[in-house]
Parts: structure tokens; sequence; C-alpha cells
């Protein structure tokens, strides 16, 4: 399968990547996760579904410029406290997580402390791009937990903040993008890269019949040794 | 050409304005007779005859350059020789210029003399011009008169002009060319002046007055001025070709020069008595011309010298005057393009006389433009032709089972399966380093008898049920888990595969070639992953349930539930390799009416590559659930 190029084929594709991005979605039961991913990878808002069995995964290719074509695979978890077991074992393959609440319940906004902490237990710390996230602001007439609050917390645990709503479709797009950019920034900044064993970033050949696939392993060897270079010029 | 384009500016201006600018006028007046295509047939006429005049006076100069040479071999004309050796040798050397020059003077014949001939002729002229100067200009004057008496007068009404560029040319030291012609024609002048009507006065003297003392005075400075003036006007204007402009410019003086000797060069302070009143006559010539031509038009050249030279005297039509010089703009860019485009070629010559090697590197370099590219573009060719050969003329199949497999997330439930199998295999072992002897000697069987059902022989392939048994034996499977999850993705994909291929057979029963191979086999790969996917999610989604159950009591066995998963798992296998076969069968058939059997052909063995491909995932995610069902296993007996 993975020899299915030919010479030529690699040479004339070799210089053009784009990368998978693996983010994780997590939060209590209820707050909307499911809703807000499926509005941004199928562009329909779900009022009401079953609850998330373990992980549901979505796919969407976002373009953040011209040449540079990111594949987003988004991890929906199962926010029901028994799945939680399950979940666990996800976080660590990820380099995006999103820790989303309800702002109109403030156990949700509560948990976020503990979702975190579960979270960066399973993962190095500097991997992964934080993001809060509250949702469902089309409620705003049963707000409880104020911008002011989340944006502290997010501001404290070195997060980012966004504050969202599937039904009335606000800042879905902004919240994917801006965290996508974010770990497209640490990526040239040789914060973040690809690493063995590790599958929150994944460098893929560029190919129209490939932007639904995964790279062979020669593609992503050679970003190996171009993040190598990149990182021997910086020190 | 700047004059001429201020001059274009400044028409409508105050007479201050226009004075100060006369010297622009008279550059005008230059260009315009040395651009004769379009000038009056007067001009035309005194150019040819001024040229052939040249050209006669210079066959005859030889001769009798020659015989005087000859017949004066005494030590006064060696002395003149020798003084003339300098200027000679530093001409010689812009002969090359000097050859080219010339074709810039429209109907100038003197080109078609050879450097040698023109070489000598000036010496000798040189010679002459000191020794016998009155001697020639006689003969000349003699020639002219046979050959052009009429044209002579013509020419006569435009010297005053001429004479007044001159003069001014040395003044503002302006272009070599115009200097050139303008004692091209002096020369005429000097020798037509006998045919001239002299009376001295003209109605404007006193400007005339007060140029002339200064314009005498320079006459005889300012044929040797000539060359350096030109110069000048030529290096400052080009002052980055340096050398090799500077000959160019020296040549264009030297054939002033050479033109002027070869016709005879009066003693200067003769000449300049001669300049003084032919000048004198001209002017009143002029003023007669002037009241004749003015309104015919036909004279064009005359009435734009007029106007120029008066049109702070008089109130000359000023609409004339645009006019021409419009005319003249014209001539100035035409006639700067032959100049630019000589000056180049010219640049060239001097360079390659200079520097031998130079046309060859130039030739070299000029030469691998094309050749460059030319082999790159072959290389580039050579290399798509290959890479064509390499892939194939068959067009290559546009779908490939991995990225069918990712598409409906088989990939990412594998990796998820592997996650929680990998979290499950450590918990295992911790838990089975956590228990006693005696609970492990208990447990072991379990364990062992788990292993066993995941153990999975890859070419175990018992080709046993067929059809619709499969929704049957899966739903069985299924039931037998106890577990709140049903397969009704796999079985709608088993379906969907299934009809697909019924039809197929059925359109090809019907009409042959009907499918393509690559449509057949597009649709194969398809199924082929979409099954396996949904078979990995289902056991991925097994491993989640069975986790999440943790240490609840079940029901059902976990070594029952592995076996069921394994026999979900040998089923789809199974339906693999019969769908496999059948995709197979709707290609071979497609082979038989293909334009391309052997293509049709190979994508028989890369589906059946696929099937096993799609087989290896499988069995590596029933492997995957062995440390799940183990770990669920030691669960159920702790918790028992």
């Amino acid at each position: 399968m993975h020899d299915r190029y030919s010479d030529t084929d690699k040479a004339r594709f070799k210089p053009k990547y784009f990368y998978q991005f693996r983010i994780i979605l997590i939060g209590d039961s209820t707050v909307g996760k499911s809703s807000l991913l499926r509005q941004f990878t199928e562009g329909q808002f779900i009022e009401t579904s079953d609850p998330t069995v373990g992980v549901d995964f979505h796919v969407r290719v976002v373009m953040l410029s011209s040449d540079v074509r990111i594949k987003l695979q988004i991890w929906d978890t199962a926010g029901q406290e028994r799945f939680r077991s399950i979940t666990y074992s996800y976080y660590r393959n990820t380099v995006a997580c999103l820790i989303v609440y309800d702002i109109t319940s403030r156990e949700s906004f509560l948990h976020v402390e503990d979702w975190l902490t579960e979270a960066k237990q399973c993962v190095e710390e500097q991997d992964v791009v934080f993001m809060l996230v509250g949702h469902k602001v089309d409620k705003e007439s049963r707000r409880v937990v104020s911008t002011e609050e989340g944006e502290r917390f997010a501001e404290a645990n070195n997060m980012m903040f966004i504050e969202t709503s599937a039904k009335v479709l606000c800042n879905i797009e902004e919240a994917f993008f801006s965290v996508a950019e974010e770990v497209y920034k640490r990526m040239e900044r040789g914060d973040l890269g690809l690493k063995d064993g590790w599958d929150g970033i994944k460098a893929l050949p560029m190919r129209p019949t490939d932007v639904l696939g995964i790279g062979n392993a020669i593609s992503a060897e050679d970003l190996l040794e171009r993040q190598e270079s990149r990182r021997c010029c910086r020190s | 050409m700047d004059n001429n384009l201020r001059k274009k500016d400044t028409d409508g201006a105050s007479s201050d304005e226009e004075e100060s600018f006369e010297s622009a006028d008279e550059g005008e007046e230059g260009t315009a007779n040395s651009n004769p295509p379009s000038a009056t047939s007067a001009e035309t006429a005194n150019g040819d005859s001024t040229s052939k005049i040249t050209a006669d006076n210079e066959e005859d100069t030889l001769g009798k350059s020659q015989l005087k040479l000859d017949d004066n071999a005494s030590s006064e004309t060696t002395q003149l020789e020798e003084e003339v050796v300098e200027t000679v040798a530093q001409r010689s050397t812009d002969m090359d210029a000097q050859k080219g020059d010339i074709p810039c003077e429209d109907n100038n014949k003197v080109p078609s003399f050879t450097d040698e001939i023109q070489l000598e002729t000036e010496v000798s002229n040189m010679i002459h011009a000191k020794k016998d100067g009155d001697h020639f200009s006689q003969n000349v004057g003699e020639d002219d008169a046979k050959e052009s008496g009429e044209i002579k007068n013509e020419t006569t009404q435009l010297l005053p002009e001429d004479d007044d560029r001159v003069e001014n040319r040395q003044l503002d030291e302006s272009g070599g060319k115009f200097t050139n012609l303008g004692a091209d024609e002096l020369t005429d002048a000097d020798e037509n002046q006998e045919h001239c009507q002299v009376k001295s006065e003209p109605s404007d003297d006193s400007l005339v007055e007060d140029v002339r003392p200064d314009s005498v005075a320079n006459k005889p400075a300012a044929q040797e001025m000539q060359s350096t003036s030109g110069g000048w006007g030529w290096v400052g204007w080009t002052s980055m070709l340096s050398q090799a402009t500077a000959s160019v410019t020296s040549g264009l003086s030297s054939v002033i020069e050479t033109v002027e000797t070869s016709l005879g060069v009066p003693d200067p302070q003769e000449m300049a008595r001669k300049v003084k009143a032919e000048e004198k006559a001209v002017k009143q010539k002029r003023e007669e011309e002037e009241r004749n031509t003015k309104v015919t038009g036909d004279d064009k050249d005359a009435e734009v010298k007029n106007g120029a030279n008066e049109s702070f005297l008089s109130s000359f039509g000023v609409s004339n005057l645009t006019n021409v010089v419009q005319t003249t703009g014209k001539e100035l860019v035409s006639g700067g393009l032959d100049a630019l485009e000589f000056i180049g070629k010219k640049t060239m010559g001097v360079l390659a006389e200079g520097d031998p090697g130079l046309r060859q590197k130039r030739k070299t370099l000029a030469g691998s433009g094309p050749n460059l590219s030319q082999i790159l573009k072959e290389a580039k060719d050579a290399s798509e032709t290959a890479a064509a050969e390499a892939s194939g003329e068959e067009p290559r199949p546009v779908i490939d089972l991995f990225s069918e497999f990712d598409k409906f997330q088989g990939v990412a439930h594998l990796e998820a399966l592997e996650m929680l199998s990998r979290d499950s295999e450590a918990e295992l072992e911790s838990r089975i380093l956590d228990l006693t002897e005696d609970e492990l000697a208990a447990v072991k069987p379990l364990l062992r008898a788990v292993e066993e059902v995941f153990h999975i022989d890859d070419d175990a392939d018992d080709d046993g049920n067929e059809g619709d048994d499969f929704k049957a034996e899966l739903d069985e499977n299924i039931k037998s888990l106890n577990l709140p999850f049903a397969a009704d993705k796999l079985v709608a994909t088993r379906e969907k595969a299934r009809e697909w291929i019924q039809s197929c057979v059925q359109e090809q029963d019907s009409s042959l070639g009907s499918r393509e191979g690559l449509d057949i086999y597009s649709s194969a790969v398809s199924s082929l992953a979409e099954l396996t996917a949904r078979t990995v999610e289902l056991f991925h989604k097994l491993t989640e349930l069975l986790l999440h159950q943790g240490n609840q009591t079940a029901e059902t066995s976990s070594l029952v539930r592995a076996q069921s998963a394994r026999k979900m798992g040998d089923v789809v296998l199974e339906e693999i390799s019969a769908l496999s076969t059948q995709f197979a069968g709707c290609l071979n058939t497609a082979t038989d009416d293909s334009p391309n059997p052997d293509f049709v052909s190979s994508l028989i063995t890369t589906l059946y590559l696929d099937s096993s491909t799609s087989a290896d995932y499988l069995r590596n995610s029933l492997k995957l659930l062995r440390p799940v069902m183990q770990l669920s296993s030691l669960n159920e007996s702790s918790a028992s």
C-alpha cells in the first residue's frame, strides 16, 4: 500500500505537506461538545443527540494560508463521568485540548479545573494548546458564568479563551481556527513538531487524492529532518 | 533633441525666450538639413549634388595628390607630411568609425571609398591645402560648375543658415554630426561664392554685424576646433561610453575634415574674407527668398531656417514654424534612433578591435542563452517522458485502500483502539503483579483461554458460509456480547456492496463492456475499506463499553464475549474474502471487453492485495481486543 507512489511522484509532491492536528474536546456532559463539533464539521446544529459513548471522531480540512492545509481530527469525548476512565486514554495523543463549559451551568464551569488537571496529568503540558470554551452564549438570559470569570480562569491557567454558540453559529469557526493557528505558530517557532510515538501532529503528503489520507513514512521523515535542521539553525 | 523638445514647449513664448533658444533653433535647422528624406526638392537636390561633387572631387584629388606626392618628393613635402603624421595616425585609428559615420549622413556617397583612399586623400589634401590651396579650390570650383551649375545656386540659398550653424556649433558645441554636415556645405559655399550675387546690405545688418567679427575671427580656429567641439558634444552626451565613443566622435570629425580637405579648403584668411562677403550676400538672398517662398510653403526647410533665424527679429508666422518644428521633430527622432543604433554597432566594433577575443566571448555569452534553455527544456521533456513511461501508459487507480479506510474513520478508530488496548495491557500487567500467587493461579486459565480466542492464524481461510448468513451470524454474536450496541452500520455497508456487485453482474450479462475496470476496482476498494473501518469501529466501541463497564458485574462472561468478538471478526474476514472474489469476478468479465486487458488484470491483482490488507487491519484490531478482554476477565474473577 505504502509504495503506491512511484519515485517521480515522491519527488513531485515532496515539498508539499499538510498536517493533521489531533484536537480533543472535553468537558461535562451536556455542555454541548458534540453540537459544537458537529456545527464545525457538518455545518448543522443538532439540538439533542444521544450521549457520546467513548469517543467520536470528526474531521475537517482547513486552510490556514494558501499553502498551509491542516486536517483537524477532532475527538469528541463522552462527558459522562462513567466514561472518564476511557477518555483518559485519549488525551495523550492530542496537540490541542478544548475544555468546554456551559455558561448557564455554574457546575460545568467549576469542573473545568478538574478536566484541566486530568488532561495535564496525561500530557506534557508544553505539547498541548489548551482552550477554554464558554458554550451556549445564545442563552444569554440564563447566563450564570460571566465572560470575565472565564477570561480570568483562562489567563490564570495559560489557556486561550472564547465564548461560542453552536445554535446561533457564534465563534465556532473562530474557536477551531484560532487553535489551529496557535498550534501552527508554535510549530513554526519549533516549540511543537513531529515526535515519534506521539500522534498529536502528523505530516501528510499533499495530493488531491490524499487530502483524506495519511502520509507515508517518507514524507514524515523528510519533515522530521527539516524540523531538526531548523532547530539547529535556531540554536 | 532636447533642444527640439524645448523649442516645442516654448513655441508660443515671448521673443525674449525665443532669443534664449536661438541656438536651439539652429540645432533644428541642422537636423532638418541632415535629414533630406522629408526635405524639399531644393534641399534634396542640394544634398545630392553636394555628395556627387564630393565624390568626384575625391577621385580627382586622389589622382592629383598621388601625382603631387610623386612630383614633389622633396624635403618640403616630407616635412609637411611629418606634420600631418600625427593627425593621420590618430585618424587611421578612427577610420572604422569614419566608415560607419558617413552612412548616417543622407545621400552622402563618400562611404564608397575605402579607408586607404580616404587616408591617402587626407594626407595629400592636407599637404595641398597648405601648398596649393588656391589651385585646388579652383579645380574644385571648375568641376562644380561643370557638373551642377544650376543646383549650386539653390545650394547657396541655403548657405547662410549653414554658416550660422557652423558658428553656433562652435559656440554651443553641439553634435558633431551636424557640424560635419555644416562644414560639408560650407565648403560648397566657399566654392560657389563666385556664383552668388554678392551685395552687402542686409536689412537686418545690426545683428549680423554683431555676430560677424567673432565668427570671422573664429573661422580658422573653427576648422581645428571642430574635432574637439564635436567630440566634446558627443562625450558629454555619452560620457559613459568613454573610449569607444571618443573614437567614434573623433571619427566623425575626421570625416568632416576629410570631406573638407578633399574639396580643397582655402586659406583660412581667404576663407574668412569669403565667408564674410558670402554671408552678407546670403543674408540678402534669404530676404528675397523669404519673400518668394513664404507663401508657397513648398520650401519648408527654407522657411524654418528663416523662421528660426529671424523669429526674434521679425514677426514670422509662428504657426508655420510650429509645423516645421513638428516635422523636424519626427526627423530628429528617426535620425536619433539611427545614430543610437550606429553608436551601438560602432562601440562593439571598437571594443572588438581593442579586444580580439570579444567577438568570441560575445558569441559564447549570447550563444549560451538559447543553448542553455534548450538543454533545460530537453532535459525536462526527457524526464517527463521517462516519468510517463515509468508510471505506465495505463491510467493509475485514483483510489487506494488506505485513504478510503481513513475516510471512514478506520484509522482513527484503530488508533483509539490501540490506545485503549495499550492502557488495558499496562493495567493488566500491574494488576497481575498485584495478584497473589494463588489468585494468579486461579485466573491464569481464564486469561489463557481468552488469549487463545484471539490467537489468529493468518493463513486460516476456511471458505464456508456465504450469502445471507452474514447478517444472521453477526446479529447472533452481537446478542451474545450482551452489550448495548448494534452492528447496523456494518450490515448496511455489507448489503450495499452486495447490491452493487449484483447490479454489476446483471449489467455485464446484458451488455458487454458496460462497466469500466477502474470503476469496479474503485467500488471494490471503497466497499472493502468501509467494511473494514466499520468493523474496527465496532471493536473500538466494544472495547470502550467493556472498559466502561469496568468493575460492574456482567451477566455475560468475558470469555464468551471474546469468543463472540472473535467470531464476528471471522465473519467479516470471510465476507471480505467473498466480496473480493465477487469483485474480481466482475473485473474478470470486464477484462474480456476492455481495450486494455493487461491493466484490468493488474487491477485484479491489486484488488486481492487490498483484500488481504483489509484482513490484516481486521486481524490487528482483533488482537488489540485481547488485553481488553483479559482485563475484563480479571475484573470478573476478582469481582466474583
